[in-house]
């Protein structure tokens, strides 16, 4: 594989859990749990937003 | 299993083993890529993913051991209503924002509330 495909690769996983932790931001009732949700959906965000200037920066 | 938590614990427990994937993937990704400030940014994701690893599974942790509040949005103000670390269905709680009361339920293995004044 080469550096662009890995960087796909993980973009696709980054997306996949930004997805997974969106769609229970919205479901889940306890205060506590939508925050601690809400936090690894933005941090998923930022990985997915690197990694989409990562894969420009190398050509794809 | 914690009566009260079934979907959550189902829930957290998913995301624990895709957490663990993602480390794995990203660890394993670290060592193949050839760009410098990817590498770099592989290893910034395991660390990334090992915080969420933790922090995952001491919630879960802290349901099991009965340390985690069971607690609400309040349907009506919006403020955070609290039955305690350890409730049993029929408790009663007031929102201290509003001051509406609210019943413990549980539907499906899962603590939920209703209005009751």
């Amino acid at each position: 594989m080469s550096d662009i495909e890995i960087a796909k690769e993980a973009l696709k996983l980054e997306e996949e859990a930004e997805k997974r932790y969106r769609v229970q931001e919205h479901l889940l009732k306890d205060p506590f749990l939508v925050a601690l949700v809400e936090g690894l959906r933005r941090n998923e965000e930022e990985h997915g937003n690197f990694l989409r200037e990562a894969i420009r920066r190398l050509g794809g | 299993m914690r009566s009260g938590f079934a979907e959550i614990l189902k829930t957290l427990n998913l995301n624990l083993e895709m957490e663990k994937n993602a480390l794995r993937v990203y660890r394993d990704f670290a060592e193949r890529v050839k760009d410098e400030g990817l590498k770099d940014f592989f290893i910034k994701l395991a660390k990334a993913e090992s915080g969420h690893i933790n922090a995952i599974g001491n919630v879960i942790r802290m349901i099991i051991e009965k340390t985690f509040d069971v607690s609400f949005f309040c349907p009506v103000c919006g403020w955070r209503i609290n039955f305690g670390r350890d409730p049993k269905v029929g408790d009663v709680t007031r929102c201290r924002m509003c001051g509406v009361s609210f019943e413990l339920t549980e539907e499906n293995g899962d603590f939920d509330f209703k209005r009751i004044s």
